[in-house]
Formats: structure tokens, C-alpha cells, sequence
């Protein structure tokens, strides 16, 4: 993770900056916290911001002296009152979460508030969050718990409902597809990856990466094909598809991209001065838009996220590729 | 920082020291061991969080040059490297020399190591503890009383509370109660030069049991330093330190009947064995429970019965029979541990009914007290 200073997080999230120093200026620290923001939003680097203030011997005007021993231990991993926790595998296992919470219920090792930080708190499977929540609610000693989260919808209602929600804005789509635009990249390609991150480093590499171009193609061209007829989908997921997307992450991102392209045919449908994901596509898109009604383009999208759900769930890609593939032909006759 | 040392006595301090010192843990520098030498002596700390052990090294012991201080400073080295290396040294002398960036240099003999250290402003701050509030229990009284209330600790982390020892200093004696809410276990002793003020500490079980281990079996003093963040047992040249559990210890005293409706003194080491076969076939039933009934002529009946597996009774003479008729069942191992802890000595049994809980003490006092729930059968 990059070293980022006050000033450049204070750049990066001035409203969610404002709101902590805030909170930490008046004293007000609550028993825990939810920090949503995608990649690139600097929830982490923030995080370690807001831990520091809360620990830093001297924090002057709001920000943490980085000099001291505590800031020091912060970031080296060591203060005995700090805790992390991150998945193991797919899930945050209960096993993490009761090594917590035995280190939790004891007094701290030196004197003062403890915190606990739960990263990816999307992952916790719904036993560790159960069993998280009795402690989260009454928690013994001064505690400070922050959860750390890209999609707080995803987060069990009981835990969402018990902390504090601080919401990180990421970069808007314009500056980003703006900023790259003036990297020279194409705008079709900047349109895109601007979808898929919102860490303009991020977006920058992967536009200029040809696996993911390769990608972007291949997903397009299975669009077009499922347009086409089941057959001809069929044979593209297996010819192009599947030999391309071997591993997990990849396997997500394309069916990512896949789910764009269908959101960009609703957003067409409903709007054709819409903003696309696939700019090159736009004359497609409307003439698709035309010949298909929003009822079966919903179910259209509920079944590239089912698959995306099975994915997690370690479907068979082949079997779960073939599947979505007959989803997307609901309503059509294979004939 | 730099300095010689006496190879058998650093080992031996670094021995106790290991003990505290985990490989599992999820802060880094805890791997380590923290040194630090001054111009007295040397203190040797390690630590897995829950418990912290410190050992001291004077640098003068009867007349006897241990250390030889040119410098001093202090550094965290990894422990298990260091303890092996310290252990496999050729000659009884070591120097220490600590360089630039934790460079730390180890001779003895013709062997010279090169380690690499950690930053001891790293490593965490133990608490400073006022000689004030501090008492002393002689190690042996010390550990037995470890022995007679840890064992009822709660082994579920439900109630996390309940997994810890209550130590509670009240009106001149010293309470530890532990329970699992299915019995309690209460032991009191009363001490000299206890502080005044009413002040109590919940101690993990854990660290009691730790403890124990490092205690040996002679009278030498204990002191024992009570704070809101952990509790130090100090002897002559160790110091545990141990967290404590937050949260309130629940009002147990009112769990204790004040009054019975019936009496039995018994020989506890003949109750115990009576048990102890009972329980042999009240095991295979996965519920391990036995039936105490009250029979004429100072006998009581021990009897167990599971339908698949057969059937036991035996009756014990007892010293004497008191009061109401009682049949009650509770668990074999429960009572075991009870009586284990009392230690054979002739005991007292009280009841309030066979719903009721009842109680297990020695003849002569009530120091030692163990509180049993019945099992409710049918």
C-alpha cells in the first residue's frame, strides 16, 4: 500500500477527512464504524490515518505526529491494541473471529482504547458475523471496531444497523475517463476500465494492458453472438471463452464486462443520449435495444448475476457458462 | 550497547522467559525477547499478550560478577533463534554487542554470531505498578489455591466473564471464586497487610494455570499487585505479568444458601472412590450422572443406572446424618473435582432439597467451598 500523507487523503476524500478529524476533534469516537469505498477510494490508507489520530501521543491539528512510538507501531503492525482481520480463503472463518474476541474480551495489554479493524468485511460469512455481533453491540472496555467494505449491501443488516456508515466517494467517471483521454488512451477503452476500477493508476495499467483488451473483445463478441442464436453462443464460449479465462479473477471480471454490456442496452433502451460502457458499440446497442423489451433484459441481467454468484460458489465454469448462455435465450426459441 | 555475560544464568533466566513466548501470535514483535541492560543488571521479557514473564539479572550476586555492563541499551531478538544459539554457546562467557540498525553481535570462545534485532520501542509497554496496593502469599499457599478454583472456570467463551478467576479483596481476606454456572468454587484466605481498600481483578484461567507452573513448592513470599489493566505475581527475580478479562464478575454470593435442610459429614476420600466407581458406568451415558440418596443408620446410597448398560449402587457409612430425607442426582465429575479439590480430608455436605444446589466443605472452616447445581431426572 502507498504511504499516503494527510494532505493527499484530505485531496483524495475531503468530505469523509472532514467528518473523522470531526469526530476525533470533539472527542466523539464511537464503538465502530463501516468504511465503504471501492478500490482506489483510500479506505485503507484512511483507516490507518484514523487509527494513528486515535493512538498518537501528540496529534497536532487533528493529524497524527507519525513520529511517535505509537504511530510508529501502527504502521509497523505491532501495537499490542490494534487488531486486524482479514479473509481467509473466500470468508472471514469463525475461527478469526473467536481469536478476536478472545483477544478482545481481555483487558488490553497497555492501557487505553483498543481497536479492531475487519477488512473486506463483505466476506464474513454469516456465523462469524453472528458471532461478532453480541460484542459488537456491548462491547467491554473501549473499543473501537471499523469495518472495511465495498459493498455494504452485502453486509449482514444486524451489523450494518449497529455501526456508524461513512461513505468514501470515488472519483467520478468523467474526470477518470477525462484524465485518461489525455493519457492517449482511446475513449472506448477509457469508458470501460473506467467501469471496472475507480483507482485511476489501476485503470491506467489496465488500459494499456492486451490481456484485457483481449477480454473486452472476447466478451463483445459473445454479446453479439447470443444476439445472434444459442448455437452460435455456445460455440463462442467454448472456442474463445473458456480458453481465455482460466483463472477465477479473470473469470469475474469478463462476466463483469458482460453484465456492462447488457447494462449499457438498458441504458440505451431507456435513454440513447446514455453514457456507455462500450462507446464503439453505440450503433449496435441502439438496434438491439429496439428488437428486445426491458422484462427479458432484466432476466437477461439477473442470470449473468446468478452466474457471477455460482462463480463464488466454485460452479463448474463450463457447465455454469453453458447455463448462463440458455438464460440469456429465455424467452427466445432455440430453433 | 555492550556487555558480557555468565552463559548458565542468562540461560536460565531466558528458560523461564520462553515459557511466555508463542509462535502463534499476531503481533510481530512478540516473537521476540526484549532485553534491556542498565548499570544494575539485566531484564530479560517475553510475552504472547495474555501473559507477560520478566526475569532479572543482577549484575553482582553474592559477591559473584554475573555482568559486566561497558554500555548499556536495549534490543529485541527473535526468541527462538536466540535461545538456541544462547544454549549451543562453546564457553560459559558471552558478549553482547549491539551496532547500528539492531546489529547484534554474539562471542563466546571462538564462535561469533551476527543477528539482526528488532527496535525495542517496538515492543509494548508493560504498566508501572505502584508498590502500594501490592500483598504477599507465600508461593505454595499460592499455588493451591490456583489448584482449588481454577479447574471450575468456564471452558465456553459465551460468557467470556466466567472463564477467569474473580479475585476480590474484601474486609482483610482475599475471595477467588470461579464458576462455570453449573457449580462455583470458592476458596478464602485471610492475610496480613492486605490494602484496605475493597478492590477485585477477574484473572484468566489460563494465566492461573501458567502461573502455577512457574511457582515452586517452598514458602518463598509472592507479591501480588492487583491494577485495572493486569495483575503482577513478582517473586525473587521473576515477574508474571497477566491481562485481565473485562467486564463485571457476576454477584456469586448469593448463590451460597444460608441455610440447610440436610447434613452429612462424610470421609471425602471414600466419597470420592464410591464416585468414581459409580461414575464408571454413569460415563457410557454420555450425561455422567449419579444418585446420592439418604438411607437409616447413617447411610447414604451412591447409585447409578443406565438402562443399556447396567446398574451400580453402593452404600457409604457416614459420620453423621442430619436433618430432612433427600434424593438427588448431580454430575460424577463435578462432585470429583469438588472433592479433589477439598483433598480428602473429612467433609461436610449440605442441602436445601433436591432441586436446590448444595454445597461441599472441609469439617474444620469454609475457606475452601465448592457449590455443586443438581441434575433434575426423572
Amino acid at each position: 500500500m502507498m504511504v499516503q500523507t494527510a494532505e493527499e487523503l484530505l485531496k483524495l476524500q475531503p468530505v469523509v477527512m472532514k467528518q473523522l478529524q470531526t469526530i476525533f476533534d470533539k472527542k466523539r469516537l464511537g464503538h465502530a464504524y463501516i468504511f465503504e469505498g471501492g478500490k482506489g477510494s483510500g479506505t485503507e490508507a484512511i483507516m490507518h490515518f484514523f487509527v494513528q489520530l486515535m493512538f498518537c501521543e501528540e496529534p497536532r491539528k487533528n493529524v497524527p505526529c507519525e513520529t511517535c512510538r505509537n504511530c510508529q507501531r501502527i504502521k509497523s503492525g505491532n501495537h499490542p491494541n490494534f487488531h486486524q482481520i482479514y479473509p481467509d480463503g473466500q470468508f472471514i472463518k469463525v475461527a478469526a473471529i473467536e481469536a478476536l474476541l478472545h483477544e478482545m474480551n481481555k483487558t488490553g495489554l497497555e492501557a487505553g482504547r483498543k481497536v479492531y479493524v475487519v477488512h473486506e468485511a463483505d466476506r464474513l460469512n454469516p456465523q462469524s458475523a453472528n458471532k461478532l455481533l453480541k460484542f459488537l453491540e456491548e462491547p467491554e472496555g473501549i473499543v473501537t471496531a471499523i469495518f472495511i467494505t465495498d459493498n455494504i449491501n452485502a453486509m449482514l443488516s444486524t451489523i450494518r444497523s449497529r455501526c456508524q456508515h461513512i461513505k468514501f466517494q470515488g472519483i467520478s467517471k468523467d474526470t477518470m475517463i477525462k484524465e485518461l483521454v489525455a493519457e492517449g488512451i482511446t475513449l472506448s477503452m477509457a469508458a470501460t476500465v473506467s467501469m471496472v476500477t475507480s483507482d485511476l493508476e489501476e485503470a491506467f495499467s489496465l488500459s494499456k494492458d492486451d490481456e484485457f483488451a483481449q477480454a473486452r473483445k472476447t466478451v463483445l463478441k459473445l454479446v453479439e453472438a447470443t444476439f445472434t442464436n444459442v448455437h452460435e453462443s455456445m460455440l463462442s464460449v467454448h472456442e474463445d471463452w473458456l480458453p481465455l479465462f482460466k483463472e477465477k479473477e479473470q473469470m469475474e471480471l469478463a462476466l463483469d464486462l458482460l453484465l456492462f454490456a447488457f447494462r449499457d442496452i438498458v441504458a440505451i433502451k431507456a435513454n440513447p443520449e446514455a453514457v456507455c460502457t462500450y462507446p464503439d458499440w453505440l450503433s449496435y446497442w441502439k438496434k438491439v435495444a429496439l428488437q428486445t423489451t426491458y422484462a427479458r433484459l432484466s432476466t437477461q441481467l439477473q442470470a449473468i448475476l446468478q452466474a457471477r454468484q455460482q462463480l463464488q460458489r466454485n460452479m463448474n465454469r463450463t457447465l455454469m457458462m453453458e447455463q448462463l448462455m440458455l438464460n440469456l435465450q429465455e424467452g427466445k426459441s432455440f430453433v | 550497547m555492550k556487555f558480557d555475560i555468565m552463559r548458565d544464568r542468562l540461560l536460565d533466566g531466558l528458560n523461564d522467559v520462553m515459557k511466555a513466548v508463542s509462535s502463534k501470535t499476531t503481533i510481530p514483535i512478540l516473537t521476540g525477547i526484549k532485553i534491556d541492560v542498565s548499570e544494575e543488571g539485566m531484564r530479560l521479557t517475553g510475552s504472547d499478550a495474555d501473559i507477560t514473564i520478566q526475569t532479572y539479572i543482577p549484575v553482582e550476586e553474592n559477591g559473584e560478577q554475573l555482568i559486566n555492563v561497558e554500555k548499556p541499551g536495549s534490543i529485541v531478538l527473535q526468541a527462538k533463534m536466540f535461545n538456541e544459539i544462547v544454549r549451543k554457546l562453546p564457553t560459559n562467557d558471552v558478549e553482547f554487542e549491539v551496532s547500528e540498525k539492531f546489529q547484534t553481535r554474539i562471542r563466546s570462545g571462538k564462535s561469533d554470531f551476527h543477528l539482526i534485532g528488532l527496535d525495542s520501542t517496538e515492543y509494548p509497554l508493560l504498566p508501572e505498578l505502584s508498590e502500594d496496593n501490592q500483598f504477599t502469599v507465600p508461593a505454595d499457599l499460592l499455588k493451591s489455591i490456583i489448584r482449588e478454583t481454577v479447574f471450575a472456570v468456564s471452558t465456553s467463551e459465551s460468557r467470556p466473564v466466567l472463564t477467569g478467576v474473580h479475585w476480590q479483596i474484601k474486609d482483610g481476606e482475599l475471595v477467588c471464586v470461579a464458576t462455570d454456572s453449573h457449580r462455583l468454587a470458592r476458596r478464602k484466605v485471610t492475610l496480613e497487610h492486605l490494602p484496605s481498600e475493597q478492590s477485585s481483578v477477574v484473572v484468566p484461567g489460563k494465566s492461573l494455570t501458567e502461573l502455577s507452573k512457574i511457582l515452586n513448592d517452598a514458602t518463598t513470599p509472592v507479591d501480588i499487585v492487583m491494577t485495572n489493566q493486569q495483575v503482577l505475581f513478582k517473586t525473587n527475580d521473576v515477574l508474571f505479568f497477566s491481562r485481565l478479562l473485562e467486564g463485571n464478575y457476576p454477584d456469586t454470593s448469593r448463590l451460597i444458601p444460608e441455610e440447610y435442610k440436610t447434613d452429612v459429614t462424610v470421609n471425602g476420600r471414600s466419597l470420592l472412590q464410591a464416585i468414581d466407581r459409580a461414575s464408571l458406568l454413569a460415563r457410557e451415558d454420555r450425561n455422567n450422572v449419579v444418585r446420592f440418596t439418604t438411607m437409616q443408620d447413617d447411610t447414604i446410597e451412591i447409585s447409578s443406572n443406565s438402562p443399556e448398560v447396567g446398574k451400580v449402587e453402593e452404600q457409604i457409612q457416614v459420620s453423621s446424618l442430619v436433618g430432612e430425607e433427600l434424593k438427588i442426582s448431580f454430575s460424577a465429575k463435578y462432585m470429583m473435582d469438588a472433592l479433589k479439590a477439598i483433598d480428602g480430608q473429612d467433609v461436610v455436605i449440605q442441602f436445601t432439597g433436591a432441586m436446590r444446589p448444595f454445597i461441599i466443605r472441609s469439617v474444620h472452616d469454609d475457606a475452601i467451598l465448592q457449590l455443586i447445581l443438581p441434575v433434575r431426572t426423572y
